[in-house]
């Protein structure tokens, strides 16, 4: 295992460092880079192909904009600067080449850093050192909200500690105090780590004196701006930047023990190499070598199982979503092992967009007796995907109110801000709409779109020739509706104010199917279908409404005893949805006596009909089916 | 011997080269003075944004830096006063953003305090000859405006509060300072800065969270965190003001919805009070105190504001109505008599009846000098800044006649505020885009004229034009708020003693739980079958 092996020191008995030497230090360095090499293209292709970059934008979604004042709110607290060079770097996430660049660039940068303080401090170049860093930002990075800036702030602190480590001891207090203020203005809590560091390399080279200065700033210097300079909190002195809370923890404290080894993994091995390097000394290259390919079966093992495809395929499906590209959202539904409320909205909005909510919305993701959408705030996730529900549907002031709140919530991202703009350019507030033009304006990723609408707003303020808003205009709501409604009421306000609304007729109808009202649908077939004719061409319905009709004929039937009159505006229904319901009605006759085994008997022809739904939905013999969930998981 | 000969040919270069450097200055500078035309070649006034014209300004305020919106390469700018005596300002851009130097401008101020000043403006066109304007004229007051703004700045429209701060901004300069950002202090909701007279302090700042929804009041360096909950009611302090005497403070209790509007011309959003009541604190005594007059089941009370002298609280006043009948709720203007050393009521009067005007009238702020009453008023509800409909109007508080103020624009206007002597006042406004709410100075002479409106100058010209926040509640104060944000923020976080009010024995206690009347019901205007 030559790799393992530097100039100077070795990992493994010495006749293998002599063997070393004679081959010459520039095949070592050829060696060495190779080796650099394969470890930042394993990362770079890793992120590229599996965890793909875009997808961690789309998620954190980085705001970052030109000019002096957006620089300023970042550098006048401690950690700010990292936060903002993260900003920076995290607009390269958008492109997936750049932005897989720059993170396995980041985070073998990491390694590399930890290894070379590990030389430094012990003489010695252990690679499970660069190794496990990187497998630990892997892990990491596969939660997706994993932030740049905690990358960014362990570097400098390592990078830091590294630099003090090499200079010379007159040199050393100086630099000490320049460097804790330094990496505290620029990591925050990463001051913390490089105290540590410090004090480490102080401890080993029994300069035991130096210890108490090096703790010292790591304690004071945190209180000191704390009451000095610094506004916030204690608590956020000290661990601003320290992966100890976040997003990407999303209760699963399991990676922030992952993230806890990141951090203490340097001081201990540090510590543990220069206590006895004899230990290391005597280990021969065979352990080496066995323990490097341990570690890299190990270490791509955690990676692959901390990796969640299936949040990644819900991820890929909201991004998709967000671009209007259906065809792609409803290819990747065949990918889900589970789902969250989020999915379903995106999956039902392309079924929606594609035709084919009135036929298969049992065959895809559902929300069992939940309505279509919930116009609310509560889940900030779901901000975007409902404010492009209400913005289509026409009910722009409540789309206003979720991207209003999406922004406070999420922060001045450029998808909540070129809502913003469609809205209030809806609502003839051109001026406004300018306002958010002119911040996107100062975005890199979205300068040119910013400049061309501000030029199209000059020319027609109310974007009479944008066709996308022509549409939504025509069925926008303009009758006032104080208050507070659920989705049904939205969706018939605007049916009542369009009654072409297409979209809304849709969801409603959707959404009755979902909620299994099949009065409602049938009523709602006789109110409202009749300016839906190209629409739905033919003289019959989508197959779901059919069924809907015939299941609440025969409940009119059985109640009343009456033929019940049907205002289907001159359709019928087809002789084909006729003879599955006769067939189905002889099924669940025939195993009347048990209701799971009518339920069986049924799922083979009839899982994704309504009449199964209405008849099994909730119930005891419910199949699990893909299992709901609230947040990434992998499926149990 | 070459030394010097080298030193001689140095001379004689540096000799040539500062001549030809002033040859160049000189000529370039001919050539100015020389191509400005010196007489208007345009019969209009340049457009400029902020469009600062014939306006009235403060002699302390900022200077006015403005964009010029004329076409041209180059710009040259003039500004003094109209007789061409004192300070000369000469800026001279290629870029249409006029930075006005501060100490030159302080200079010119200070000078032409009374007088006109004028902006002349020259823009060098396509054909490389120089337009220019008419000049634009604004007059300089006498009359000096507090030295400090301060206002809550946040996002428009959202219901959670994540990113909030209430800030001052010095008024001479474009220093703006945070004196609490929500950021530190668990991201709570902070509103209404409520202070005594003008002065910086004591100020008064109320909190939402669900440890009782304190308010907080600053002397010095001292917070004091106060839970006004008492048997009386569980709702939090919400409009508050101080009375003269600086010992007893004023505030209603607004059992408050939000609602939403579908109309897009509509704002998107309004507030409805189910209930509020008005009760006062005295500071001395720790002890809330109220009266039927100003605390009635039937009525709803709220907008409280002492005149003057503080022999009056004047308040917004309504029959207490569902919330389905929104539309019709008005507000009157009433009055009652207090005396602050009896901690005696008086007599009950309306001031401007709503069924007479048609309209709500809300939010009365008295003039310090007792002269006037600004008031908003809108064609109903409660909450100005949400209503459309809202403008300033004007009560003469020695004829009791009151008018619709000329500074109005057609979206709201609302949140005003006078300064220490009676001759500016402060709102916001949405007339620049309809979305953000931003601050706006008026001039009020001595006969009563509220001169047109004069936007805050920021040092960017263009501030404005990518600001997304809204500006909440301006307040001018005559000093700096020089109170830690982190005492305050601790104050709300971890406050060492939580003083808890005392009830009047003479109230009468209400029956109602705990938590029960923070709010109403999400209003729904109806169902569909």
């Amino acid at each position: 295992m030559e790799g393992n092996i530097t100039g100077q020191t070795t990992d493994g008995p010495r006749h293998v460092e002599m063997s070393v030497m004679q081959h010459g230090a520039s095949a070592l360095r050829i060696l060495r880079a190779g080796q650099f090499l394969a470890i930042f293209l394993f990362c770079y292709l890793y992120v590229f192909l599996r965890v793909k970059s875009h997808l961690i934008f789309h998620v954190q979604e980085p705001v970052f904009y030109y000019g002096w004042t957006f620089f300023w709110e970042y550098f006048q607290v401690p950690g700010g600067i990292a936060s903002y060079a993260a900003a920076f770097l995290g607009q390269a996430f958008a492109i997936e080449w750049i932005g897989s660049t720059v993170l396995a660039s980041i985070i073998v940068g990491i390694g590399l850093s930890s290894q070379v303080y590990v030389g430094v401090v012990t003489n010695q170049r252990l690679y499970i050192v660069t190794y496990i860093p990187i497998i630990l930002l892997l892990v990491l990075h596969n939660r997706y909200q994993y932030d740049l800036a905690y990358d960014l702030s362990l570097l400098v602190a390592i990078i830091g500690a590294t630099t003090f480590a090499r200079l010379g001891p007159n040199i050393r207090p100086v630099f000490l105090i320049i460097a804790s203020l330094c990496v505290y203005w620029i990591s925050g809590g990463g001051l913390v780590q490089f105290c540590l560091l410090v004090a480490i390399h102080e401890t080993i080279n029994r300069r035991y004196f130096y210890i108490l200065p090096c703790i010292a700033m790591g304690i004071f210097l945190p209180w000191v701006a704390m009451y000095t300079i610094y506004p916030g909190s204690l608590h956020q002195a000290y661990l601003n930047l320290l992966p100890i809370t976040g997003s990407y923890l999303n209760y699963e404290a399991k990676y922030g023990f992952a993230a806890a080894i990141l951090y203490l993994f340097l001081p201990v091995i540090t510590l543990f190499n220069a206590c006895d390097p004899e230990v290391t000394r005597k280990m021969n290259r065979r352990f080496w070598s066995s323990l490097n390919l341990a570690l890299i079966l190990i270490g791509t093992f955690m990676i692959y199982r901390t990796f969640d495809a299936n949040y990644r395929t819900m991820l890929e499906i909201d991004h998709q979503a967000r671009q209007q590209n259906w065809n792609a959202v409803l290819s990747l539904v065949p990918d889900l092992t589970a789902y969250d409320a989020l999915t379903v909205y995106n999956v039902q909005l392309a079924l929606c967009h594609k035709g084919r909510l009135a036929k298969d919305l049992f065959s895809y993701p559902h929300l069992e007796n939940q309505p279509i959408f919930l116009p609310s705030p509560e889940t900030p996730s779901r901000l975007l995907a409902i404010g492009d529900y209400l913005i289509e549907l026409g009910y722009i002031n409540k789309a206003e109110h979720l991207l209003q709140e999406a922004l406070e919530i999420r922060g001045q991202r450029s998808s909540i801000l070129r809502r913003l703009v469609t809205v209030n350019v809806l609502k003839d507030r051109p001026v406004a709409a300018r306002v958010y033009l002119r911040i996107l304006n100062r975005s890199p990723l979205d300068h040119a779109w910013s400049q061309k609408y501000l030029a199209r707003l000059d020319a027609d303020p109310r974007q009479e020739s944008n066709h996308e808003l022509a549409k939504i205009r025509k069925v926008m709501v303009m009758d006032d509706y104080p208050g507070f409604f659920s989705t049904e009421d939205i969706l018939h306000q605007c049916l009542n104010q369009n009654p072409n609304n297409l979209f809304a007729f849709k969801l409603l109808m959707g959404h009755y199917l979902q909620t299994a009202q099949p009065e409602k649908i049938v009523h709602n077939i006789g109110r409202r279908l009749a300016p839906f004719a190209n629409a739905f061409p033919g003289n019959t319905l989508p197959s779901l409404y059919e069924e809907a009709v015939m299941l609440w004929a025969t409940q009119f039937r059985m109640e009343t005893g009456n033929a019940p009159r049907l205002s289907l505006h001159g359709r019928q229904i087809s002789k084909k949805t006729q003879l599955r319901y006769d067939k189905f009605s002889q099924i669940l006759n025939a195993n009347r006596s048990s209701s799971g085994e009518a339920k069986s008997a049924l799922a083979q022809d009839y899982r994704n009909s309504f009449w199964y739904y209405y008849l099994y939905r909730n119930s005891p013999y419910s199949s699990p089916g893909a299992p709901i969930i609230t947040r990434a998981t992998r499926p149990v | 011997m070459r030394t010097g000969l080298k030193d001689r040919n140095s001379l004689i270069h540096l000799c040539t080269f500062t001549a030809l450097l002033t040859l160049v200055i000189v000529a370039f500078t001919i050539e100015i003075e020389g191509v400005l035309p010196e007489e208007p070649t345009s019969e209009q006034t340049p457009r400029i944004r902020p469009a600062y014209k014939n306006v009235v300004i403060p002699p302390n305020i900022a200077p006015l830096n403005f964009r010029i919106l004329e076409p041209g390469s180059e710009f040259h700018v003039t500004i003094s006063s109209t007789n061409n005596t004192g300070e000369h300002i000469e800026i001279s851009t290629e870029k249409p953003d006029i930075s006005i130097p501060l100490q030159q401008w302080r200079r010119l101020l200070s000078q032409q305090s009374g007088n006109e000043i004028k902006f002349v403006i020259r823009a060098r066109n396509t054909a490389n000859t120089w337009n220019k304007f008419q000049p634009i004229i604004n007059r300089v007051a006498t009359d000096s405006i507090d030295s400090h703004l301060v206002y809550r700045l946040l996002k428009p429209l959202y219901n959670k509060y994540v990113h909030m701060g209430i800030y001052q901004r010095d008024l001479s300069n474009f220093e703006e300072s945070p004196i609490l950002e929500n950021r530190y202090a668990e991201n709570v909701c902070i509103n209404c800065h409520t202070f005594h007279q003008n002065k910086p302090d004591p100020m008064l700042l109320e909190v939402r969270n669900d440890q009782g929804s304190p308010i907080l009041i600053a002397r010095g360096d001292e917070v004091e965190t106060i839970d006004t909950r008492t048997d009386f009611h569980y709702s939090p302090a919400t409009y508050a003001t101080w009375h003269p005497d600086g010992q007893h403070v004023c505030y209603s209790l607004n059992n408050a919805t939000l609602f939403f509007h579908t109309d897009p011309r509509k704002e998107t959003r309004e507030v409805f009070d189910a209930t509020s009541e008005l009760v006062v604190y005295s500071l001395e005594n720790n002890t809330v105190t109220t009266t039927p007059e100003i605390s009635s089941e039937e009525f709803a009370e709220t907008w409280p504001e002492w005149s003057a002298d503080g022999r009056h609280l004047y308040f917004s006043s309504t029959q207490v109505t569902p919330i389905e009948q929104y539309t019709t709720v008005r507000y009157d203007l009433m009055r009652i008599a207090y005396n602050a050393k009896t901690e005696e009521w008086g007599k009950l009067e309306t001031v401007i009846s709503a069924d007479e005007a048609g309209m709500s009238v809300l939010q009365p702020k008295a003039s310090p000098d007792g002269r006037y009453l600004v008031c908003t008023m809108a064609d109903h509800g409660n909450f100005p800044i949400f209503l459309e409909s809202s403008d300033l109007y004007v009560l003469d508080l020695q004829n009791g006649k009151y008018r619709r103020l000329d500074i109005n624009s057609d979206q709201v206007d609302s949140w005003h505020a006078w300064s220490s002597n009676s001759r500016w006042l402060v709102f916001s406004s949405k007339r620049l885009d309809g979305l953000f709410a931003r601050p706006f100075i008026t001039y009020v002479d001595t006969s009563g004229r509220f001169h047109p409106p004069v936007l805050l100058p920021q040092e960017n010209p263009g501030f404005y034009d990518s600001f997304i926040q809204t500006v909440n509640v301006p307040v001018l104060v005559n000093g700096r708020i020089e109170v830690d944000q982190r005492t305050l923020a601790n104050a709300i976080t971890s406050p060492r003693e939580i003083t808890k009010v005392r009830l009047d024995s003479s109230v009468a206690t209400k029956e109602v739980p705990p938590g029960s009347s923070t709010s109403t019901e999400p209003y729904s205007s109806g169902s569909f079958p």
